[in-house]
């Protein structure tokens, strides 16, 4: 084979190559072209405003009121109990297992604790241990 | 224990009565001293007491174990008193020691029934206060 021959053989794959990746480049932007196309009347239109981003409430704190010492033992118990049921609980199984496990008086410390803001209602009949009062 | 009409009259509930009618209401009412962990109510028997909180926190359990606390003086208990079918739709339990009035839903009926206007602000009322309850109560 001569020079020419390799030549011009290099030079047909080399343009056989270069027109696949052109081909290749115009199937990937003629979408976008197409759709620049019809929208070209809206070209120097202003951009519509973006949307705001949503608002994420912010989950609201509630804060828990100081027990004295004498109820942080009983807290905390109440506090293992909670942490066995899925949150939300339901108060009436929560004192049913704090009577079940001998916490004393467990009534009215679970009164204790709901006018301290550690057990908290959601609202839908169920309760949830406060994530600011944690132990 | 006998129920003053000073008790009663400051009382939202009763704010449209006339004093003669607030006087057959608190001969009517008995004050009851509740222990911690007594029951007031219980779901499923008829309902014929209703109750006014003076003080203390109650606890009413409801079907599915959904519950709410009471602790606020002239909070209502058994209003299903006042409903078809007439009966109690929580357990009422008291989870700290503390006082009620207690009235019989006829006899309360019987004084609010010679006063049709009040009767319906009062009923008003009650409905009003027992909204989430009543929602609690008839979720499965």
């Amino acid at each position: 084979m001569t020079a020419h021959h390799l030549y011009v053989a290099i030079m047909g794959i080399s343009i056989v190559f270069a027109s696949l990746c052109f081909l290749a480049v115009a199937i990937h932007v003629l979408p976008r072209a197409l759709t620049a196309w019809d929208n070209k009347g809206k070209l120097f239109e202003k951009s519509p405003p973006k949307p705001e981003a949503p608002v994420i409430p912010v989950e609201k704190v509630v804060l828990p009121l100081p027990l004295p010492p004498t109820d942080q033992d009983m807290a905390r118990q109440f506090y293992l109990l909670a942490k066995r049921l899925s949150p939300p609980f339901a108060l009436p199984r929560l004192l049913y297992l704090a009577d079940k496990h001998g916490i004393r008086n467990p009534h009215a410390g679970l009164a204790r604790l709901i006018t301290a803001r550690y057990i908290l209602p959601d609202q839908n009949g169920y309760f949830l241990w406060n994530k600011e009062a944690q132990f | 224990m006998p129920v003053a009409i000073d008790t009663i009259s400051p009382m939202e509930l009763f704010e449209d009565l006339k004093t003669a009618e607030l006087a057959q209401i608190a001969a009517a009412m008995e004050l009851l001293h509740i222990s911690e962990g007594e029951s007031l109510t219980y779901r499923g028997n008829t309902a014929d007491m209703f109750y006014i909180v003076l003080s203390g926190m109650f606890m009413i359990a409801y079907q599915n174990e959904r519950a709410l606390t009471l602790n606020q003086k002239g909070d209502l208990i058994g209003w299903s008193t006042f409903v078809d079918p007439f009966r109690y739709t929580g357990t009422t339990t008291a989870l700290t020691e503390g006082e009620v009035l207690a009235i019989a839903g006829p006899d309360l009926m019987a004084v609010m029934d010679r006063n049709p206007e009040a009767k319906s602000k009062i009923m008003a009322r009650i409905s009003a206060s027992s909204a989430l309850r009543q929602a609690l109560s008839a979720t499965n």
